[in-house]
Formats: structure tokens, C-alpha cells, sequence
């Protein structure tokens, strides 16, 4: 059986590549690369995700999940702004948080002394 | 059970909202927020100017609805159309280069700080102007407007038009010359947005050039230089029924027919705006209703 986690991730990764084609569509041929390829981030974040929870039997946390959800959040404020033809310095924050949250996570599972059955 | 499935809702919820409010602060800063800042540093070749404009006067100018003529300042807006596009050229020569000026949305320099390009124009009771290079939806890219330096954060491999003491344009690279050496080197005006479309009488973009990597054709704004004190405009309207738009290459060639040895892109897309004796001369797709996007700054022909 597939679990919830991997459906949430395919459904983000759809949904994301359809919001990026409908979005570029009203771009007035300005192409985003940040926001062409964001779709690619729940897929690898899935990957990431599936291989930890077979070579450990361990699950992430919700961090680990949040840390995805901000960095597909940077990609898409970063794809906006660059269409737009403008720029943030606080994008870059996105980035940062979402890679410590994620390092976070995975040094969370390293340290617990028992794997969790539930599916986080 | 119920304790914990609360207990992952709240965390959700406020991750959620946080997330929310950060999307919006940021938004809110790149595009709505009004940021006034200062000047850095200026020069006083600027000011030197600008008591030499405020004594001079005209004599009566003979203004068509296509050309101005005083002893000072002659122009004529020559309508044509390129790749089934309407392209607006303006042959432009000066006297004295101090008729070529630029100015901010409401006399300020600061991000989110926009007003029309004819209101601008209005305000500074200017000739002829289009749109620059809305310095204010970026934070980085030099902007050095008469002879005051407001922005010196620079991009390697940015290109930017030059506008020196005499008014020749030129074209720099920001990694290779910093903003403070432009001004100690009596620059005027710095304009920050590219690419260059001729150097040298040559066109220096290709067909596959284009603004953000695209390949599309845009309504464009663009100045260049034929010789001294003697200037031509190119403005170009775009997403229309009737207007195509035109490709960085097409609108080279454009300046390369007029004879630019230098040539120069400014903000287009929603943004190009070519204003003329009290009225907007193309048709702009930039805002809702008029339809004239709000801008940071112009360039323009004037007295004041």
C-alpha cells in the first residue's frame, strides 16, 4: 500500500509543474528557472525521504517536511519576483531555513535510540 | 489519539501562518511598501549645470504634433512599423547636453516609489520623455541620476548605460569600475537595466538575446546616440492586436538604420512609455485603465 506520504508528495509535485506551465502562460515569455524546475523539489525531497526510511527504518519528522514545504515556498517567491523582473534580499532566508530544518531533521533520527512505527 | 492528531493540527496551522505572514512581508516589500533612502555622494558638475539651465530662455518653440523646434532643442517622432509592430523613432538634438536629464517618481529616490512616467514628466515640465529603468523594483544594479549617486551595489557582467559630463553615452560592465569612480569621473546619469543593443556602430546583441532569457517580443524603450548633442529615441509597442512587439535584435536594428553608434535597453514590457508635449504618445499595456504603468524614474528632454 502507498502511503499518505507519498501521495502528498506526487499531488505536490503535479500540482506544482500545472501552477509553473499556467503560470508562465502570463509571463510574457519571461522564463523562471527557479519556478520552471520547482516541481522537482517534492520529488527529490520524496526520494530523500524514502531512502532514509529504508536504510534506517526510521521516519523524519514533521521538520523534515516543513524544511521541504519552505524551500518549494523560496523557489516559487524567487520565480515570482524574477518574472516580475525584481529581486529580494530575503529569499536567500528561505533557503538557509528550510536546509537547517531539514539537517535538523535528519540529525533528530540519528540520535533517537528506537525508530518510530507511525507514518509521519 | 485525539490529543495528538490536535496537537499535529496546531503545529500545522502555525507553521502554516507563519509561512503565510513571511510570503506576505516579502511580496509587500518587493512590490507595494514605499522605502525612501538618501543620497550617498554627488558631484558638483551636476549643480554646475543646473545654474547654467536655470538661466537660460527660449524663444517661442514651433511644436507639430510630430516635432518641437527652439533654438536649443530640436526633435521629430517618425512613426514606422517593423515586424507588423508600431515603432515610435525620435531623432533628438541639443544645443548643450543639460537638456538630457532624468527624474524620480516624486523627487525621491527609494524602492516602491512610482508614479507615471507623463506625471513625472509633467512635474519636471519636460519635452519629450520615456520610462528608465525602474531602478526601484531591484535592489542592486548602480543608480546615479544628475550627478547623485543613490544606489553603488553592483552585479559582475551588468550591463549599464553611461551618461557623461558632455553627454555622450557609453556602455560599463558594474564588475569592472565601481559607481564611486563613475562620479569622480563626472558622470551624470547611470542607467541600470541592458543589454547594450550597439557599441561602436555594431549591434552587440544576438537573435537569441533577450531580457530574463526569453525569447519573446515586447513592447521596448530604448535610447541611443547618432553624435554629440544629437540623440535618437526608440519606443515600441507590444502585446496588442496590433502590435507584435519587437525582439532585442529587431529593435538594434532599428537604431543601426538610424545611424546610433551607441545604443542602450531600458524597462519595457508594461513600463514603455513615450510621452510628448503633454501627452502619452504610445500604447502602453503597463497598468489598468489608462493602462500606464507607474514607474521609478524617466528619462527625459527638458528645461527644468
Amino acid at each position: 500500500m502507498v502511503s499518505k506520504t507519498v501521495v502528498r508528495y506526487v499531488i505536490s509535485s503535479i500540482f506544482l509543474f500545472i501552477f509553473q506551465v499556467v503560470y508562465h502562460q502570463f509571463s510574457h515569455g519571461v522564463v523562471s528557472p527557479a519556478l520552471r524546475y520547482v516541481s522537482i523539489v517534492p520529488i527529490v525531497g520524496l526520494i530523500i525521504w524514502i531512502i532514509v526510511v529504508n536504510v534506517t527504518h526510521l521516519k523524519l519528522p514533521f521538520l523534515y517536511h516543513a524544511g521541504i514545504v519552505i524551500l518549494i515556498n523560496g523557489f516559487i517567491l524567487q520565480g515570482v519576483l524574477e518574472i516580475a523582473g525584481s529581486d529580494s534580499p530575503y529569499i536567500v532566508f528561505y533557503f538557509i531555513v528550510s536546509f537547517l530544518w531539514i539537517i535538523v531533521a535528519f540529525a533528530s533520527i540519528l540520535v533517537k535510540k528506537t525508530p518510530e512505527r507511525r507514518n509521519v | 489519539m485525539k490529543r495528538w492528531f490536535k496537537k499535529k493540527m496546531a503545529i500545522v496551522s502555525i507553521f502554516s501562518l507563519l509561512l503565510i505572514s513571511a510570503d506576505s512581508y516579502v511580496l509587500l516589500k518587493a512590490f507595494v511598501l514605499p522605502q525612501a533612502e538618501t543620497v550617498i555622494a554627488s558631484n558638483q558638475i551636476a549643480s554646475e549645470s543646473t545654474t547654467t539651465n536655470e538661466t537660460i530662455e527660449t524663444t517661442e518653440p514651433v511644436i507639430t504634433e510630430t516635432s518641437y523646434t527652439d533654438e536649443n532643442i530640436q526633435l521629430t517622432i517618425d512613426e514606422q512599423v517593423v515586424n507588423n509592430t508600431k515603432v515610435y523613432v525620435v531623432d533628438i538634438q541639443v544645443s548643450d547636453p543639460s537638456y538630457l536629464k532624468t527624474a524620480l517618481a516624486q523627487n525621491t529616490y527609494g524602492r516602491n516609489i512610482k508614479e507615471a512616467t507623463s506625471t513625472i514628466a509633467e512635474e519636471n515640465k519636460a519635452i519629450l520623455a520615456i520610462n528608465g529603468d525602474f531602478y526601484g523594483f531591484r535592489s542592486s544594479g548602480y543608480v546615479l541620476r544628475n550627478g547623485n549617486l543613490y544606489r553603488e551595489s553592483g552585479v559582475d557582467g551588468q550591463e549599464d548605460l553611461v551618461i557623461d559630463e558632455n553627454g555622450d553615452l557609453s556602455i560599463i560592465d558594474e564588475g569592472e569600475i565601481s559607481a564611486q569612480e563613475l562620479l569622480d569621473s563626472g558622470v551624470q546619469q547611470v542607467l541600470s537595466f541592458g543589454p547594450a543593443l550597439i557599441e561602436n556602430s555594431e549591434i552587440v546583441v544576438d537573435t537569441a538575446t533577450e531580457v530574463g532569457q526569453s525569447m519573446s517580443s515586447n513592447p521596448r524603450t530604448a535610447i541611443g546616440q547618432i553624435s554629440e548633442n544629437h540623440y535618437v529615441l526608440v519606443v515600441s509597442d507590444g502585446r496588442t492586436d496590433e502590435s507584435e512587439g519587437l525582439s532585442l535584435y529587431q529593435l538594434a536594428e532599428v537604431f543601426q538604420q538610424a545611424g546610433a553608434t551607441t545604443a542602450y535597453n531600458l524597462d519595457g514590457g508594461g513600463s514603455t512609455t513615450l510621452y510628448f508635449n503633454g501627452q502619452v504618445i504610445n500604447t502602453p499595456v503597463g497598468g489598468q485603465g489608462s493602462s500606464e504603468r507607474s514607474v521609478s524614474d524617466i528619462v527625459y528632454f527638458g528645461y527644468e
